[in-house]
């Protein structure tokens, strides 16, 4: 066994090595493939923490009049609860709500001097199971959107209740259209890498076609000819791979971490969500491996 | 060892290159295939190796009908059957040893068997003192003495042989033909094509003549014409 390994790790060894340019390029083309594809998840976790820090994942905000007091807060509380698209409620008091408003303007001091506990409404934050049925919770409420789009309530208590999500989809479609170009681009020079690895593989061959052809004769296997060029293709792309998770972590060093505490409320990725895209890199990487080996071989290895 | 029955080879540009060839070869023997270019000496070569299907008939190599061999079990096929070649084939930029270990490795044989068996089928060939040389410097019978090590170095029970001493002076000749009789002495199936007179005469052999792809002559002991 161990005889055999090193023995397909030397052939691989001297395929690279034989046409070292052409690696090169398909390496370099896996690299920034892998990159991009690096970024984009990091693009899209970002994207999450954003959101999740801006609503606490609610969708929906119940917003009080100042006259709702404990009774009228636990009556509506009741009421949402007994919606089944409902999943929990929260009360989040002036003082609370004024608290999570310094925590997102806190670069804005003026901003914050200029608005009292007091300004800010109390609210029921509203988890839903189904994030599109937001219409159920406002007719339960007995609220219907007037000529500007604002609620207005039946309900008393209620000043008006806002769909979260409605907000953050403009807010975030800038984060959404980037993340999806990245991603795209990303998916283009996947194949790319793809068709250069193929083709490393099948020049390899065909540098070594009167190897292969003996190697035919005296009985070795189809997979014992194969496999040192499906390991070839799945270093190239895995170091690939390998150079794109160093790329992200140095990118998240000197761009990510420049950015921490200038915008105080935004939540930015950190090592762990860097960590968290090795195992696709190396996944899409040892895709892009065997797809292109296999593409390469295609009908030149047939006895 | 080997039998064909009613074997019919045509290309598929329509070149009929063997029609209704039947013949039986036992273990042990040495069989001449003569007969001139393009009377389907090679194309007999390439059927026993399962290099090419035949049109028509039945083939049986070592007990296994070659028609009904699946894809993946040719390589086993090809591990009881030596090859040579009129160009050798040996690799330029592997030593002597390694060319012939190369054959051994390629099958997943353990190192130690690889290093007994190579030393030892070099020096049975009479290159014993040869083993770290290159191809490009030894003479056209060294390279072809390191081909037949490489073909027989996997102890097959037949060795296929096409046109072995085409490219090589009559005095070369006489030295391969002794050993590829050494082989057959010891118990190995010999097919050899070959053009060359006076070796079928001097070794009066089974000979087969083919013309235009049909069986002109079977003769035991026979001559080359």
């Amino acid at each position: 066994m161990l005889r055999r390994l090193d023995y397909y790790f030397r052939e691989t060894f001297v395929g690279l090595r034989r046409n070292g340019l052409v690696a090169f390029a398909a390496i370099s083309t896996a690299f920034i493939a892998l990159l991009l594809f690096g970024m984009a998840l990091l693009i899209g976790r970002e994207f999450r923490l954003i959101i999740e820090a801006a609503t606490g994942n609610v969708e929906v905000a119940v917003y009080l009049t100042d006259e709702a007091d404990d009774q009228v807060v636990q009556y509506l509380t009741d009421k949402l609860l007994e919606l089944p698209v409902v999943e929990r409620v929260d009360y989040e008091s002036k003082q609370e709500a004024y608290q999570r408003f310094q925590r997102l303007f806190a670069n804005q001091r003026a901003l914050v001097d200029n608005v009292t506990p007091d300004a800010l409404p109390a609210s029921l934050r509203v988890k839903l199971r189904d994030p599109e049925r937001f219409a159920e919770v406002a007719a339960a409420l007995g609220c219907e959107p007037d000529a500007s789009g604002r609620y207005r309530c039946a309900q008393p208590g209620i000043e008006t209740v806002a769909d979260q999500r409605e907000f953050l989809n403009r807010l975030f479609a800038v984060i959404r259209v980037l993340s999806f170009g990245v991603g795209a681009v990303a998916m283009i020079m996947l194949v790319s890498a793809t068709a250069l690895i193929a083709n490393t593989v099948r020049m390899g061959l065909f540098a070594r076609r009167k190897e292969i052809g003996i190697m035919k004769l005296v009985g070795a296997t189809n997979w014992r000819i194969r496999i040192p060029f499906i390991i070839e293709g799945l270093v190239e792309s895995l170091l690939g791979a390998g150079g794109a998770v160093l790329a992200l972590f140095v990118g998240k060093v000197v761009f990510v971490d420049r950015l921490r505490g200038e915008i105080g409320f935004l939540p930015l990725i950190d090592n762990g969500d860097v960590i968290a895209t090795i195992p696709w890199l190396l996944g899409a990487g040892a895709v892009v491996a065997v797809v292109a080996s296999t593409i390469g071989m295609r009908r030149f290895l047939d006895v | 060892m080997i039998s064909l029955r009613n074997v019919t080879k045509t290309y598929r540009n329509g070149v009929t290159a063997l029609a209704d060839v039947s013949v039986e070869i036992g273990k042990g023997e040495f069989v001449f295939v003569v007969g001139p270019s393009g009377s389907g000496k090679s194309t007999l070569i390439r059927l026993l190796l399962k290099e090419e299907e035949a049109t028509a008939g039945e083939i049986y190599v070592a007990g296994k009908n070659l028609a009904k061999l699946s894809h993946w079990k040719i390589p086993h096929l090809r591990r009881n059957l030596g090859v040579v070649f009129q160009d050798f084939k040996l690799l330029p930029d592997k030593t002597v040893f390694e060319n012939v270990a190369f054959a051994l490795e390629v099958i997943g044989k353990p190192k130690h068997v690889i290093d007994q068996r190579v030393p030892e089928i070099l020096e049975l060939v009479g290159l014993g003192d040869k083993l770290n040389d290159y191809p490009d410097q030894l003479s056209g019978g060294e390279q072809q003495r390191v081909s037949l090590a490489r073909a027989v170095v996997n102890r097959p029970l037949v060795l296929l042989a096409d046109e072995p001493t085409g490219n090589l002076d009559p005095a070369t000749s006489v030295d391969i033909m002794r050993l590829l009789d050494k082989v057959n002495r010891i118990g190995t199936t010999v097919v050899m094509a070959t053009h060359d007179q006076a070796i079928v005469d001097a070794m009066r052999r089974r000979v087969l003549q083919l013309d235009g792809g049909r069986v002109v002559r079977d003769q035991a002991r026979g001559v080359y014409s």
